[in-house]
C-alpha cells in the first residue's frame, strides 16, 4: 500500500491516475490562507459540497501567520477543520475508499498523512410507512435505503450501552457498509460470532441488497423456507434484539435482516404486540391455519375430488361433480393451471405501476375467472379453491414464508393427484420433516415447540405480563424440547 | 433412544403388540377387556426386563434381523392392505408400501435430530387425535356388547393393526423424553398402549359387537367430526399413517442397526428397506405371515433373553465384549 507523500505533487499524481475518467469527482489544489499548498478531492454531490465549503475550505483560506511565520502544517490542519468528524489516513488507498465512500480528502503539503472528512450527503428518500408489513396499529416507520438512518431508527428505540453495532465492508467492488447488531448479554455470543464469520468469509463482487446478504447467511442450506427473517419494520427490529437475535443493517437496503429465526416467528405480526392479546392470539390462530391451508388446500381438493368425494357430504359432493359437468381436464391440471395463472397474475401485479396493479387484479380476478368458468374451462370450485388458498397465503405477515409455501403447494398437488389423500398425507409429512430437520444458527426450526414456553407467544400471545421475566427467547444456544 | 436400546425394547414392544395383544384378546372370550390388560401387564414386564438387555455378540444380530424384517414387513403388508382397501382401491399394494418407506428413508436422510424432533411432534398430534378418532365412535354405543373378541384370523390381524398405530403413539412420544430410563420408558409405553388399546377395543365392540370383523375400518365410518366431513376416514388414516410413519421408522432404523452389526450405515438403510419391502412381498397368507412373527416373536422375545442368560453365566459374553 502506498503512503501519503510530504510532496504533495506525488499525491495529485496517484488520484489523477486512480480517478482518471471520473468526471464525478471533483479534485483541486489551491494554496491556502498561509500561502501552503493544499489538496481537497471528493465526489460531487456524495459529499455535501456547501458543509466543505463552510467548514473546511473557509478555514483553510484564513491567514493564521503570526507575522512572518507560517504555522506547521499540522496545525494549520488543526486549526482550519471547524467539524469534529475528521480522521486521519496513512495510506492513499484507504484515501481512495474514503472518497468513493462520500467523504472529503484533505492533504496539505509538507505533511505525511491525509485528514479524511465525513461529509456524506448520499441522496435518498427519508422515513416512510412500510409497504410490506402494514400494520393498523404501531408505529408506522420503516426502514430507509442509508444505513445510517437505519441504525438511527433502531437506536432510538433502544436506549443502551449494551447495544452494539460491528461495522463492516461486504462486496469486493461494492464496498457496502454493513452493521451487525446485537445486545450484548442478551444475544447467544455463538450465534453473533457465527453471523460475523459468515459475513467476514462473503466473496461476493458486489452486495447490493440485504436479499445477497441472506443468501450467504444461509450457509448453502438447501430449502426453500427462510432461515433469517427480513423485515422493513424498526420496532420489529428492536424487538428481536431484546430477544436476543442479531440483526444485520445493510447500506442500500430498505430490509434488515435478523437471525436467527425460527418458524413461528414468520407468523408474527408487530400489532399482535400492540392490541388485546385476546385477540392476538385468535388473530395468530386464524394466520396458523391459513399457512397450512396455503400449502395444502388445492392438493387436499385434487385428493377429494379425484380418488375421494364420497368423503364429502353428499349434497357437497353432487354439487362438486355438478359443477364439474363438462370440464375437459383432470381436476389436477385445472387446479395446477388456475394456480400457475394465479400466481402469474400475482407476478404481474407486482411489477406493474400501483394505479394499474389494482385494474390488474380486477380483470384477472374477476373478468378472465368468470370468463374461464362461463367457457366450461374450470369448475366455480376451483377458482374458489385457488382465491382462498392465494387469500391465506397473503394472510402471513412473512413474504419469505409464503414464497416457499407457493411452491410447495405445487409438489403437494402433484403427490394428492398420484396417490389420493395417501399420496396428500405423505406429501404433507414430508413437508414438516423437512420443517424439523432445518436449524437456524443451531436453533431448531419448530423452537420453542417442546419448551415449557412455547405457548407464551407461538400459537398464542399471552398476556405481556406473563410474558416478561425469564431469559429471552433467544437468548441462549437452545437445542430445544423438540 | 440410544442405539444399543434401539434393537431390543422397539421389537419387543412390537410383537407384544402384533402378537400377544389380540392373542389374549381372542383367548379371553368372554372376559377380552381382562386379557388385554393381563397381556399389556406382561406385555410391560417384558418390555422392562428386555431394555436392560444388551447385545454384545454379533451372531445374536441376524436373528434380530429376521424377526424386525418379519414385524416389519408384516405391518407393512396389513397397513398397505388397508389404505389399498380404504382409500386407493385401484391400486396394487405394493406402491403404497414403497411410497411409505420412501418416505420415512427421506426422513432417515435428514439426519438424528429430525427424526427426533419429528416424533416428538408426531406423537403430540397423534395424542391429540386418539379422542377426535375415538369419541365420535363412542356414540350410541352399547356398552352391553363389550363382553367378547371374536375369535378370527381376519379380525385378529385388523386388530393387531389397531395396536400398532395406538402402541406407536406412546413409544414415539415417551423414547423422546429426557430423565427418564429407556426400560422404564418402554414399560410405560407398552402399559398406556394397552390401556388405550383396550379403550379402542370396548368402544369398537360395544358399538359394533362381535360381528364386525374389522376395528380399524369400523372405528372409521362411525360417525362424522362435523357436518363438512361425511366419514372420517381421510382423518384416522392421516393418524394411522402418522403412526405407521413412527414404527416403520424405528424399526428400519433397528433393522439397519443390526444388519451393520451394531453400527447404523446408511447403505444398511437402504438395504433394510429392500428387506421389509421383500418380506411385505412374501408369498404367504396373512395368518401365515403372523405365525410367522409369531415364532420369530417368539424366539425373541424368549429365546433371546434365554441364550443371554445363558451366555452370560457362561461367561462367553463378556469375552465377545472384549
Amino acid at each position: 500500500m502506498q503512503r501519503v507523500s510530504r510532496k504533495l505533487g506525488e499525491n495529485t499524481e496517484y488520484f489523477k491516475r486512480r480517478f482518471e475518467n471520473c468526471g464525478d469527482v471533483v479534485s483541486r489544489v489551491f494554496a491556502a490562507g498561509t500561502g501552503r499548498k493544499v489538496y481537497v478531492a471528493y465526489i460531487d454531490d456524495l459529499a455535501d459540497r456547501e458543509m466543505l465549503e463552510r467548514q473546511v475550505i473557509r478555514g483553510l483560506m484564513v491567514d493564521t501567520r503570526d507575522g512572518d511565520i507560517a504555522p506547521s502544517p499540522q496545525r494549520l490542519l488543526e486549526s482550519a477543520l471547524i467539524t469534529a468528524d475528521v480522521k486521519e489516513q496513512e495510506y492513499l488507498e484507504n484515501c481512495v475508499d474514503e472518497i468513493l465512500a462520500g467523504n472529503a480528502v484533505v492533504i496539505v503539503d509538507g505533511l505525511c498523512t491525509a485528514a479524511v472528512v465525513s461529509a456524506k450527503k448520499v441522496p435518498g428518500r427519508g422515513v416512510n410507512k412500510p409497504d410490506t408489513e402494514i400494520s393498523v396499529q404501531g408505529p408506522q416507520d420503516a426502514f430507509t435505503e442509508s444505513l445510517r438512518t437505519n441504525t438511527v431508527l433502531i437506536r432510538r428505540r433502544i436506549r443502551s450501552s449494551n447495544l452494539k453495532c460491528v461495522q463492516m465492508k461486504l462486496g469486493k467492488k461494492t464496498q457496502t457498509d454493513t452493521a451487525v447488531m446485537y445486545i450484548e448479554g442478551t444475544a447467544d455470543e455463538n450465534v453473533v460470532k457465527s453471523v460475523l464469520a459468515r459475513l467476514e468469509k462473503t466473496a461476493a463482487e458486489g452486495i447490493l441488497d440485504s436479499g445477497c446478504v441472506e443468501q450467504y447467511l444461509k450457509k448453502g442450506e438447501k430449502t426453500l423456507f427462510p432461515l433469517v427473517q427480513l423485515t422493513e419494520r424498526p420496532d420489529k427490529t428492536a424487538a428481536g434484539l431484546i430477544e436476543g437475535r442479531v440483526a444485520v443493517v445493510c447500506d442500500n437496503s430498505p430490509f434488515v435482516i435478523l437471525a436467527p429465526a425460527v418458524l413461528f416467528s414468520f407468523y408474527q405480526a408487530s400489532e399482535d404486540y400492540y392490541q388485546q392479546w385476546q385477540t392476538a392470539s385468535f388473530m395468530r390462530l386464524i394466520r396458523l391455519a391459513a399457512g397450512l391451508a396455503a400449502f395444502t388446500l388445492p392438493g387436499l381438493y385434487v385428493a377429494v375430488t379425484m380418488y375421494d368425494p364420497s368423503m364429502l357430504p353428499a349434497e357437497l359432493s353432487l354439487h362438486l361433480a355438478g359443477a364439474r359437468t363438462g370440464v375437459p381436464v383432470s381436476a389436477m391440471t385445472e387446479v395446477t393451471v388456475l394456480e400457475l395463472a394465479f400466481e402469474t397474475l400475482r407476478e404481474a401485479g407486482v411489477r406493474m405501476p400501483a394505479a394499474v396493479g389494482g385494474t390488474l387484479g380486477v380483470v384477472g380476478g374477476i373478468i378472465i375467472g368468470q370468463a374461464a368458468v362461463d367457457a366450461g374451462l374450470v369448475s366455480p370450485m376451483v377458482v374458489i379453491v385457488t382465491a382462498v388458498t392465494g387469500i391465506c397465503a397473503f394472510s402471513i405477515p412473512s413474504q419469505q414464508l409464503t414464497a416457499a409455501y407457493r411452491v410447495i403447494k405445487f409438489g403437494v398437488i402433484i403427490a394428492s393427484a398420484v396417490l389420493g389423500i395417501y399420496g396428500f398425507i405423505l406429501a404433507v409429512i414430508c413437508v414438516f420433516v423437512h420443517l424439523t430437520s432445518l436449524e437456524s444458527f443451531g436453533l431448531p426450526y419448530i423452537y420453542p415447540l417442546g419448551k415449557k414456553s412455547a405457548l407464551k407467544d407461538t400459537f398464542l400471545r399471552l398476556p405481556i405480563e406473563k410474558q416478561d421475566g425469564g431469559e429471552p427467547v433467544f437468548a441462549k444456544n437452545k437445542t430445544g424440547g423438540a | 433412544m440410544s442405539e444399543n436400546d434401539t434393537p431390543v425394547i422397539l421389537p419387543g414392544a412390537l410383537c407384544m403388540g402384533l402378537i400377544f395383544m389380540p392373542y389374549f384378546a381372542m383367548c379371553g372370550g368372554a372376559d377380552a377387556l381382562a386379557g388385554i390388560f393381563a397381556g399389556t401387564v406382561l406385555a410391560g414386564l417384558t418390555a422392562l426386563l428386555s431394555g436392560y438387555m444388551r447385545i454384545w455378540s454379533k451372531a445374536l444380530y441376524l436373528p434380530l434381523l429376521a424377526a424386525v424384517s418379519a414385524v416389519g414387513g408384516l405391518f407393512l403388508r396389513l397397513y398397505s392392505g388397508l389404505i389399498s382397501r380404504v382409500l386407493l382401491p385401484e391400486y396394487p399394494v405394493w406402491p403404497i408400501g414403497a411410497a411409505l418407506l420412501l418416505t420415512v428413508l427421506y426422513g432417515e436422510a435428514k439426519g438424528k435430530n429430525a427424526v427426533r424432533r419429528f416424533a416428538w411432534l408426531s406423537g403430540r398430534v397423534l395424542i391429540a387425535a386418539v379422542p377426535v378418532c375415538l369419541i365420535p365412535a363412542a356414540k350410541n354405543a352399547d356398552i352391553r356388547g363389550a363382553a367378547v373378541l371374536p375369535q378370527d384370523a381376519a379380525a385378529a390381524a385388523d386388530y393387531a393393526l389397531l395396536s400398532c398405530f395406538l402402541l406407536a403413539l406412546p413409544l414415539t412420544v415417551n423414547y423422546t423424553q429426557n430423565g427418564k430410563t429407556r426400560p422404564k420408558a418402554a414399560a410405560l409405553s407398552v402399559l398406556l398402549a394397552g390401556v388405550l388399546s383396550a379403550a379402542a377395543a370396548l368402544i369398537w365392540q360395544a358399538r359394533f359387537g362381535y360381528i364386525s370383523q374389522q376395528p380399524v375400518l369400523d372405528l372409521m365410518y362411525a360417525g362424522g367430526t362435523g357436518s363438512f366431513i361425511r366419514r372420517q376416514e381421510g382423518l384416522i388414516l392421516a393418524v394411522i399413517t402418522l403412526s405407521a410413519y413412527s414404527l416403520l421408522e424405528g424399526l428400519l432404523r433397528c433393522a439397519a442397526f443390526c444388519a451393520g452389526f451394531g453400527k447404523a450405515k446408511k447403505g444398511g438403510l437402504i438395504f433394510c428397506a429392500a428387506l421389509l419391502l421383500g418380506t411385505m412381498f412374501y408369498p404367504a397368507s396373512v395368518a401365515c405371515l403372523c405365525r410367522t412373527v409369531e415364532i420369530s416373536g417368539a424366539v425373541f422375545l424368549l429365546g433371546l433373553p434365554l441364550i443371554c442368560a445363558i451366555c452370560e453365566k457362561t461367561g462367553i459374553l463378556k469375552k465377545e465384549k472384549k
